[in-house]
């Protein structure tokens, strides 16, 4: 028993070095699953503010394309207005109705991106929005011509973003037009090339289609353009086309992003999980 | 007490730097510099193995926290900082090192110091970018990736050596 109290005492750097190094490789693996809360990660308020103070430095070297991306979207949103509809005229006299056929299903809450990486295999991404502001964790973010990513965790006022650029995601998306869908997933090799799985070998593939969200995973509305397809292939004996998809969006010039809350996700969750308990 | 001020704004600043300008800069998917292991470098010689295997570890969980990877820095970090007193004795000059001295290029020469900064960064770079991808499908683009990054780091490296140490020859 002496001997080996001594040899513990001997030897108490390399039991210490041991003991770090399991600490370093649990938070390692810990953090590949998805809902880990751990303390040491960026929605850790001192974290967000140091990048949020940096990022309040170096917006304004972005301005010019940031400009450009919003006065885009405003001229969008321009047209969805009543006064740029066209109405014909022999609907002019018809009697206007408080419209209860359309609830809001989707809301939005604008947030500024504080951090970003891309050049690594696990990125992710700060917002500078969070509990406070209505996000929540499996909330989905999409930019003005794209989708970008997953909340991952919120803090007070920050949350962070699992985005499409990082091995661990995955998002359900469809060719537009044709209905199939599949996974759309990153290689971790080029930030502007993913990959769509499971499109099976019958479908015929032209390059340029586009590819757009499913809204199947109740997280990303519907209908939301994604990136057109670069080059398609077949690996031997498999039943799945092989398909690159370049995003819309250079996902590095990503400045204004949207939280998008469904409202009725928690619903849809819910009826979905009485067939689980079912079977 | 001067020595211990220098080196913790030496963390804050090598830490401050790796986020918030290197981490920016693209070079390329295979080139990734890490130069904030300086730090490690810099640890006077005869410091207890103790506090450095400690330092070390908090080293690489700040950038963790900073990059919320989860803990691949600090497994990389604690490591290096595990090897570095067995390299240094295992590279000691014949009069040996003198007492409280930190390794510097201008101290014991230019090929020692490569020697020492190269093997360090390039075990860390490995054990970083392979905890990173977590697999060993893309060894050798990984590997491609662990050697390109390092030489980035360690050129890093020297270039601040060969700027900031000129005056210390006096000593």
């Amino acid at each position: 028993m002496r001997n080996i109290l001594l040899f513990i005492v001997r030897n108490h750097v390399f039991f210490i070095f041991m003991f770090l190094e399991s600490v370093a490789l649990t938070l390692t693996v810990q953090s590949s699953s998805f809902h880990s809360s751990s303390w040491f990660n960026t929605s850790n308020a001192m974290v967000g503010k140091i990048y949020s103070l940096n990022t309040k430095v170096t917006e304004y070297l972005r301005l010019t394309s940031v400009n450009r991306q919003l006065a885009a979207e405003n001229a969008l949103l321009r047209e969805m207005l009543r006064q740029s509809k066209y109405v014909s005229s022999d609907s002019c006299d018809a009697i206007s109705v408080a419209d209860t056929v359309y609830h809001q299903k989707y809301s939005y809450i604008p947030a500024k991106v504080v951090h970003f990486t891309v050049n690594k295999q696990s990125n992710f991404m700060t917002l500078d929005r969070g509990s406070a502001q209505g996000v929540r964790p499996e909330m989905a973010v999409i930019c003005p011509d794209g989708v970008v990513g997953i909340v991952k965790d919120a803090s007070e006022n920050y949350s962070t973003v699992l985005p499409i650029l990082n091995r661990k995601s995955s998002i359900s998306a469809r060719l537009r037009g044709l209905g199939y869908f599949g996974a759309l997933r990153w290689d971790g090799r080029d930030p502007q090339l993913l990959q769509l799985h499971d499109i099976p070998i019958h479908v015929e593939l032209k390059e340029g289609m586009e590819v757009e969200t499913s809204g199947l995973s109740a997280m990303f509305p519907e209908g939301i353009s994604i990136g057109t397809i670069v080059n398609f292939g077949q690996n031997t004996g498999e039943n799945f086309h092989e398909i690159t998809v370049k995003l819309n969006t250079d996902p590095r010039t990503l400045h204004t992003v949207y939280v998008v809350n469904n409202r009725m996700r928690k619903e849809q969750l819910d009826l979905e999980a009485t067939i689980e308990e079912d079977e | 007490m001067n020595e211990a001020i220098g080196h913790v704004l030496r963390f804050i600043g090598l830490v401050l730097v790796q986020v918030l300008l290197l981490d920016n800069v693209e070079l390329g998917s295979y080139i990734n510099p890490f130069p904030y292991v300086y730090f490690i470098l810099l640890l006077p010689v005869n410091i207890g193995r103790l506090p450095l295997l400690m330092l070390g570890f908090a080293l690489g969980l700040t950038m963790d926290t900073f990059s919320g990877t989860g803990g691949i820095h600090a497994a990389a970090s604690t490591l290096i900082a595990f090897y570095r007193p067995f390299l240094l004795s295992a590279q000691s000059p014949r009069e040996g090192f003198e007492l409280h001295a930190t390794p510097h290029v201008r101290l014991y020469g230019f090929g020692w110091y490569l020697g020492y900064a190269s093997l360090l960064v390039t075990i860390h770079h490995s054990v970083l970018f392979y905890l990173e991808v977590f697999r060993f499908s893309d060894f050798f683009h990984t590997l491609l990736k662990v050697v390109l990054s390092s030489a980035m780091t360690v050129g890093l490296i020297v270039l601040t050596e060969m700027l900031t140490v000129s005056d210390r020859r006096r000593k």
